[in-house]
This record gives C-alpha cells, structure tokens and sequence, in this order.
C-alpha cells in the first residue's frame, strides 16, 4: 500500500547502507560478466572486420587511438577481475573460505591481482 | 528455466575450461600480433570464442532471470542475445577458418 508521503528506503537499502567490500565486488564481477560479453562480441567483429578489409588496419591501430586504447584497458582490467573473483567463486563452491578473514584476503588479492596482471599483459602485449 | 543443475555446473566447467586458453593466448600472443597468429594457433581461438561465448549466454540467462519480471520481455530478450552470440560465432568462425585456408 503505497502512500504519497512514503518515502522509506526499500531493501536492499543502498541509500543508508555502507556495503562491505565484498558485496561492493560481488557486484562488479555482474557489471565486468556483461562488460566483457558486449566487449567480446565488439572484438570479434572488429577483428573479423579486419580479416575482410586488412586496408583499414583495424587491429594494428588499436593499441594507439586513444579511444581504443582505454576501450583494451577496461578490456584487459574487467577480463582479469572477472576471472579472479570466478576463482574465488568457485572456492566458495568447493566450500573453502567462508570465514571474514579469508574473505578479506581474498579482496586483497584480488585487486592487487587485477591491476598487477592487467601490467603484465600490457607488458607482454605492448613493451617487450 | 529449466535444468538449473545443467546450466550450473556448465557455468562451471566452462569457466574452467576458459582460464587455461586465455592465458594460453596471452602467452603466445607477443608484441608483434598479426593476423598470422590466428592462422598458427586457429584451434585454440576457436575454442576460446566458443567456450567463451557459451559461458557468457549462461551468464546473461541467469541476469535476465534477475532483473526482467516481464516473462514475454524475458523470452524476446534472451532470444535476440543468443542469436546476436550466433551470428558473432558464426563470423568469428569463418574468419578464423577463412585465415587458415
């Protein structure tokens, strides 16, 4: 029965509510999961698109046009954290850590891991 | 939905299977990436996009689940995703296959 008046906040309470850490990356993993699946989509067609038309030197350019070049980071950076949690997630299916500390470690890691092994791709990919 | 054991354990394994192949291609990719690679390596791409766009549908059915209540917009939804999926596999394929001939 709403009211007019009825202005109290409705579940799951993000206005008064402070998620921990881990909910706030539960979410992320959602939001990379459907980054990474348009992203992929638009991969494949740009690089099939190269592969018909080698003239417009599509894959070549792209780690230089600065549009694309944050478009590969975002890539890069939603693909490692994605995978990540996923490894997390599927400990948490094998029943291991479940416990706060654990939980906070894996956060760590996680993130470090994420921009430590977005680096090293960029590393490999474009510096070496 | 139906058969939710299925799609949660081919969540699963496709995302296992998807680490070894993406790191894998990262690998062997180098800083001197061209078409050629494609070519050299057209199995391991292949299935990685499969693998990949496969687990991506599981994903997408379980968000559709989550935030569409309507459930003709579900149906309609879902359908025109997996069959953009389609259509991109199906151009990634021939790509690959037609890098290889």
């Amino acid at each position: 029965m709403k009211l007019i008046n009825d202005t109290r906040p409705l579940s799951p309470h993000l206005q008064i509510y402070k998620l921990p850490l881990v909910a706030i990356l539960s979410i992320t993993h959602r939001v990379t999961g459907v980054f990474l699946s348009v992203a992929i989509c638009m991969l494949i067609w740009v690089i099939s698109l190269n592969v018909f038309m080698p003239k417009l030197m599509l894959v070549e350019g792209m780690f230089y046009h600065i549009l694309l070049a944050c478009f590969l980071l975002l890539f890069f950076l939603s693909m490692y954290y994605h995978l990540l949690n996923g490894i997390r997630h599927l400990l948490w299916d094998l029943g291991y850590g479940f416990s706060l500390l654990v939980v906070q470690i894996g956060n760590i890691l996680i993130l470090s891991g994420t921009v430590l092994l977005t680096f090293l791709t960029y590393y490999l990919l474009v510096l070496v | 939905m139906k058969n939710n054991v299925l799609h949660w354990w081919l969540q699963r394994i496709t995302a296992v299977s998807i680490i070894p192949l993406f790191f894998f291609i990262i690998l062997t990719l180098g800083s001197d990436f061209d078409l050629g690679y494609i070519k050299s390596h057209y199995i391991i791409i292949l299935l990685f996009l499969a693998i990949t766009l496969y687990h991506s549908i599981l994903g997408v059915q379980v968000i559709c689940d989550d935030y569409i209540h309507n459930k003709k917009l579900k149906k309609i939804t879902l359908l025109i995703v997996k069959i953009t999926y389609i259509v991109t596999l199906i151009i990634g394929f021939i790509s690959v296959i037609y890098l290889y001939v």
